[in-house]
């Protein structure tokens, strides 16, 4: 079987993506565990595995494989990003506040800081401070 | 059969007394009769002529219309019922306001969620092209 072009993965990926925000998580999750296989340098398909838990309601199995990824690429702000997100509905808002700001200040002009912003906005709706 | 309610009642062409009493009673009857049933005119016509002006002046000042509709059909201000009606214009106005605030809160979230998935998905495809080989 020949070796998978990166741009077909990258395609992968996407349809992954799309699986994922139909709602159908099982065939989402498939395609995102192959991928996760023939990519084993990349974080991005184990994030979106994450994503995909998060989105199911397992938050705390989100946060096991974010944490999971996280430990093993930790300068990657993709990764940091939706671990922060998962911690956000984990209820664990300073954590998150903390690492989204973590996030802003180190590339205050990437797409990943726009989306930490766009969280920090939503904190109140998310995880409200009683 | 004729309606009752539209039988004449006692009037002029009945009366056939000769005397200036009987005849100033017959004038004066039908000045009575024809008073009251000139009023009874008058006030269906108003509670109708109320009505119509209510609902109208309802579009462009809710309450309002209804103060002075109920005003035109009574023939006339009713000071206990004015201050009800007053104070219900005024609940209905505040349930209006109340109403309106939520609205705006939700269209501020809305707005706030159509953001952060907009920020989302771009940062996801921007990590995904950044994907090397």
């Amino acid at each position: 079987m020949d070796a998978m072009d990166v741009d077909d993965l990258k395609v992968f990926l996407e349809a992954g993506v799309l699986l994922r925000e139909l709602g159908r998580y099982d065939d989402a999750e498939t395609v995102l565990r192959g991928v996760s296989e023939l990519l084993p340098d990349s974080e991005v398909p184990r994030v979106l595995l994450g994503t995909v838990e998060l989105q199911r309601g397992r938050f705390s199995e989100a946060q096991r494989l974010q944490e999971e990824t996280l430990s093993r690429y930790p300068n990657s702000l993709y990764a940091q990003l939706h671990h922060a997100e998962v911690l956000l509905f984990q209820k664990k808002r300073s954590e998150a506040q903390t690492e989204l700001k973590a996030i802003i200040s180190s590339d205050p002009d990437s797409l990943h800081s726009q989306t930490a912003r766009m969280l920090l906005l939503a904190s109140d709706m998310i995880c409200p401070d009683y | 059969m004729q309606d009752p309610k539209t039988l004449p009642t006692s009037g002029p062409k009945d009366q056939t007394s000769s005397t200036d009493v009987k005849k100033g009673d017959a004038v004066n009857d039908a000045k009575a009769s024809t008073s009251s049933s000139e009023q009874k005119k008058t006030g269906k016509f108003g509670q109708v002529l109320g009505s119509v002006l209510g609902g109208a002046l309802n579009v462009i000042a809710p309450g309002a219309g209804w103060l002075i509709g109920g005003m035109i059909g009574r023939g006339g201000t009713d000071f206990g019922s004015m201050e009800q009606l007053l104070q219900h214009s005024a609940q209905q106005q505040m349930q209006m306001l109340t109403i309106q605030e939520r609205v705006q809160a939700q269209t501020q979230e809305f707005t706030t969620i159509t953001n952060i998935l907009k920020a989302r998905h771009d940062a996801e495809m921007a990590a995904i092209n950044n994907i090397r080989s």
